[in-house]
């Protein structure tokens, strides 16, 4: 439908003041430049607008589904299949309202020749959920902008962007949790790493027989590796009201990313043989203390049951009264000894002071804190400064804290915090002596 | 986005939606400059018409200024926005007395590039008007306060100056005493003003202010005394001189005759009305600093620099409009003051006629200053016509304001659908493109139709049928444009 447009009451009334003036003063180049402003506006006014139904569009999303935080590129073609030019063509894809464009226009203005394309690029950071793209709408000028025509736009590929926990996740159907366990303990066993020999006796593996001691020395020697051992982890998810906050609009949330990371390190921990317990601290659950609360347990049902947590935590919108005590509380779930992985934005001090009581009560902690501070503003440097004071205290306090920046890619966060952190809570478990798995070999 | 230069527009994380974009008024600018110079080469004003951009230019850049937070821009805002406003002013009111068809050409050629002009720096809008008028009118005033201040600081220094230059050892007694009073007075009124604004309290240690504060309350008490009983002091002087006490006093008391003669003297009114200047010029220059080292405070760097500025007027306008204004001496002088006191005035005026025209609606918020250029050129268009400038050139000037207004009107209207990101080039060339050409071949058409009524008609207008024709087409144009 073409509408038309009001920018030509100037020029009638120019057209009238020179007529009139022309006409009072009998001077006949001023009455002709009357004429000026008329054939301006009837060349905006007579041309119409109608759009093609030739006009074709496609859309690609890429990737999807994606986890929270993800740069996701758009790509809107747009093909004039007609056999006219449009001169003036607009196209405005339907961004879903909860997202922002970060880089890049959704939006484009060009004119467009009988099968020439035009094309928007930009990109988006995914939030989690479903998100559907409104139809892009165009609208179409005629040739002196005197008349527009707006229509949306029938759109082929791609009409959504699916943002999950555990995108990028392998299926559950493909964990493997029949493994033995990653960390490396220094009670000898079996394993892969060289630890000692001994003397061979009667029901050890031949595999493990050291073949070289025999050919000196003639006698039979095993060979001692150092243990793996499965280890109890505790994912604790920081979902309280302080942490629902987000870096920009569009963004996700830091209770998001928090889950988001979560998702993935629980995944990694039950497929190397891990435990993994799960806690919610700041909504209003079913367990202890208002705790949403997964005691711990391994395979495949234990990732679902952890993802279905997390997903709570992450589209939960109230809150509980007291969610320190919840923190405490925890001090009692966790088996002894168990490493707690704590996914926090460090945005208060109540954070810091459960690491330092879980430490004290002889717990490894790792903390992998999400950056949602922006720091273009006084406040913002002002609360970067204050969640850096937080991290230190976690170091300081015997903590592994590592601050996930924005852009760093999860699986570098994740190996950085835990992969380099095992060493250490082995040695903890060691000393505790209370070790899930047993070398049998002493 | 400037042609060249530094910029004066305040690009922002919104973007520039208020003005159209970079390719639409560079066409708009490059078609409007080149027909006004084509138009001044042909009407043998060339020379006059080039000078209205020196002004112009210089308008829009104080304009810019005053829009800014600092000082520094402000002051220099307020010298460019007053000088060049009210130049611009001036220059139209004296061509439109003199010659009424030419100034009508120039009045139009001058809105038409201030229009454009300050389409470009993003400051043809209401709200900077508001602000440069606020400021001209702090600025005027102040000048006049100045004026005011100056007349009376140089008449009291003459008067001062004149009683001391003059025989000295003639001076009387009584005189010499109440003179001495009333420096005193004024001196201790200097010192009491300076005490309050010298930044004694910021520059002790903050465990040493409360003594300090003690302490300086007590001296600004002693300097308030002093002042009031020296001024007591002179209205008793002047009541006892008039009833003849002092006579008495002399005779009882010879010595005192010789005291009070020597009050008056150089070597004791100098210093003591020294301290009190110096107290004061220190704590002024203290206070200014602190008010230009307060960046965040807009209004009172508004202010602040329409005091200085009205300083700097005061001294520097006459000599300034003095120099560049032609003619003789006796005329330049009435020029220049007239325009000192008028200028102001008139261009405070011009800024409440485009702010009357945004509210009632005449000119559009967001396209005042297209809209602006576009009458200009159309005033320029029947200026042109009256003064019996070439037909071509009065055809190209209605053309250069419609041009002007077809493509900055789409300009806005790309930003205001798509925003300032997208690449919009090719769009707006085609249209510009188009409007130009259209505007061409109606020029052309036009030149054709007035040659023939020149040389077959004999010049004649026939103005019924030329009206019924424009008013028919104008009604036609009803249905079709729905």
């Amino acid at each position: 439908m073409s509408d038309p447009t009001l920018r030509w009451r100037g020029g009638v009334a120019a057209t009238i003041v020179l007529a009139v003036v022309g006409l009072a003063t009998s001077n006949g180049p001023i009455l002709l430049s009357a004429v000026v402003p008329l054939a301006y506006v009837a060349y905006g006014s007579l041309a119409t607008a109608e759009l093609p139904t030739e006009l074709t569009a496609s859309r690609t999303v890429e990737p999807t589904p994606a986890p929270p935080g993800r740069p996701v590129a758009v790509t809107l073609t747009v093909t004039n299949d007609s056999d006219r030019t449009l001169s003036d063509v607009r196209v405005v894809d339907g961004v879903p309202g909860d997202l922002a464009v970060m880089d890049g226009s959704p939006r484009v203005g060009t004119t467009l020749e009988p099968g020439e394309t035009v094309t928007l690029e930009y990109t988006m950071v995914a939030r989690r959920g479903d998100h559907d793209f409104d139809p892009p709408r165009v609208r179409l000028r005629s040739l002196g902008a005197g008349a527009a025509a707006t229509a949306a736009l029938p759109v082929d590929g791609d009409v959504e962007l699916v943002c999950r926990l555990d995108a990028e996740a392998p299926p559950l159907a493909d964990d493997a949790s029949n493994h033995v366990g990653q960390i490396t303990t220094d009670s000898p066993g079996r394993g892969l790493e060289f630890h000692s020999t001994r003397e061979y006796r009667h029901g050890d593996d031949a595999n493990r027989i050291d073949w070289r001691h025999y050919a000196k020395r003639g006698t039979l020697a095993t060979v001692n590796y150092r243990e793996h051992r499965s280890a109890s982890i505790v994912a604790v998810v920081d979902a309280r009201e302080v942490c629902r906050v987000v870096p920009g609009p569009g963004r996700p949330t830091a209770v998001e990313l928090e889950a988001y990371a979560a998702t993935h390190a629980v995944g990694e921990f039950l497929r190397t043989g891990h435990d993994v317990a799960v806690a919610v601290v700041g909504l209003d659950g079913p367990g202890p203390a208002g705790l949403h609360w997964l005691p711990p347990g391994g395979g495949d049902g234990q990732r679902s049951r952890a993802l279905d947590r997390f997903e709570l935590a992450a589209d939960a919108e109230t809150t509980v009264e007291d969610p320190e005590a919840q923190f405490t509380q925890l001090l009692g779930l966790a088996p002894p000894g168990a490493q707690i992985a704590l996914f926090s934005p460090l945005l208060d001090d109540a954070p810091v002071d459960a690491v330092e009581a879980w430490l004290a009560h002889d717990h490894s902690v790792v903390v992998l804190s999400p950056d949602v501070i922006t720091g273009n503003t006084v406040s913002g440097q002002y609360e970067q400064v204050r969640r850096g004071t937080r991290l230190a205290r976690c170091q300081a306090a015997g903590a592994r804290a590592l601050d996930w920046r924005r852009g760093t890619p999860l699986p570098v966060a994740l190996e950085y915090a835990f992969a380099a952190d095992a060493g250490h809570a082995a040695r903890r478990r060691a000393d505790a002596g209370t070790g899930a798995g047993t070398g049998g070999d002493a | 986005m400037p042609l060249f230069g530094p910029r004066l527009d305040r690009p922002s994380a919104i973007g520039d939606e208020g003005r159209p974009r970079a390719t639409s008024l560079t066409i708009a600018s490059v078609v409007v400059f080149a027909v006004v110079a084509a138009t001044g080469w042909a009407g043998g004003f060339l020379r006059l018409t080039l000078a209205l951009g020196t002004l112009v230019g210089l308008f829009t850049v104080g304009l810019s200024l005053l829009n800014r937070e600092r000082f520094l821009a402000l002051f220099l805002g307020q010298l460019c926005y007053v000088l060049g406003g009210t130049g611009l002013v001036g220059f139209a009111l004296l061509v439109l007395l003199l010659a009424p068809a030419y100034g009508l050409v120039l009045t139009g050629f001058a809105l038409a590039l201030t229009g454009l002009a300050t389409t470009w720096a993003d400051v043809a809008d209401a709200e900077s008007t508001k602000t440069a008028l606020f400021q001209g009118g702090a600025s005027f005033v102040s000048m006049i306060v100045w004026f005011v201040c100056l007349i009376v600081v140089a008449g009291t220094v003459l008067a001062l100056w004149t009683f001391l230059t003059g025989p000295a050892t003639s001076v009387p007694p009584t005189p010499s005493l109440i003179v001495f009073l009333f420096a005193l007075c004024v001196s201790g009124v200097l010192v009491w003003l300076g005490t309050r604004w010298l930044p004694f309290r910021q520059l002790t240690p903050r465990d040493r202010r409360p003594r300090l504060e003690r302490t300086l309350g007590r001296f600004r008490l002693v300097t308030a005394v002093v002042a009031l009983v020296a001024f007591a002091g002179v209205v008793f002087g002047l009541v006892a001189w008039l009833l003849g006490g002092f006579d008495r006093l002399y005779a009882a008391l010879p010595p005192s005759s010789a005291v009070f003669g020597g009050l008056s003297s150089p070597f004791v009114l100098g210093p003591l009305l020294l301290v009190g200047v110096a107290v004061l010029a220190t704590a002024v220059v203290a206070l200014a600093l602190r008010r230009v080292t307060r960046p965040t405070d807009r209004r009172a760097n508004q202010l602040l620099a329409a005091v200085v500025a009205g300083f700097a007027f005061t001294v520097l306008t006459i000599p300034f409009y003095f120099s560049v204004v032609p003619g003789m001496p006796l005329l330049r002088v009435v020029v220049a003051v007239l325009l000192v006191i008028l200028g102001p005035p008139a261009l405070f005026v011009a800024g409440l006629a485009f702010l009357g025209g945004v509210t009632v609606g005449i000119l559009p918020e967001r396209a005042g200053g297209p809209a602006v250029a576009s009458a200009g050129m159309v005033v320029a268009t029947v200026g042109a016509g009256l003064a019996g400038v070439p037909p071509v050139a009065v055809f190209a000037c209605i053309t250069a304001g419609m041009v002007a207004w077809d493509v900055s009107a789409f300009g806005l209207g790309v930003t205001a659908d798509l925003g300032h990101i997208p690449e919009t080039r090719r769009l707006e060339l085609f249209h510009g493109v188009l409007g130009v050409g259209v505007g061409i071949v109606v020029v052309a058409v036009l030149a054709g139709v007035d040659l023939l009524r020149t040389a077959v008609a004999g010049g004649l207008v026939a103005g019924p049928a030329i009206l019924l024709a424009v008013v028919a087409v104008l009604l036609l144009l009803i249905p079709v444009r729905g």
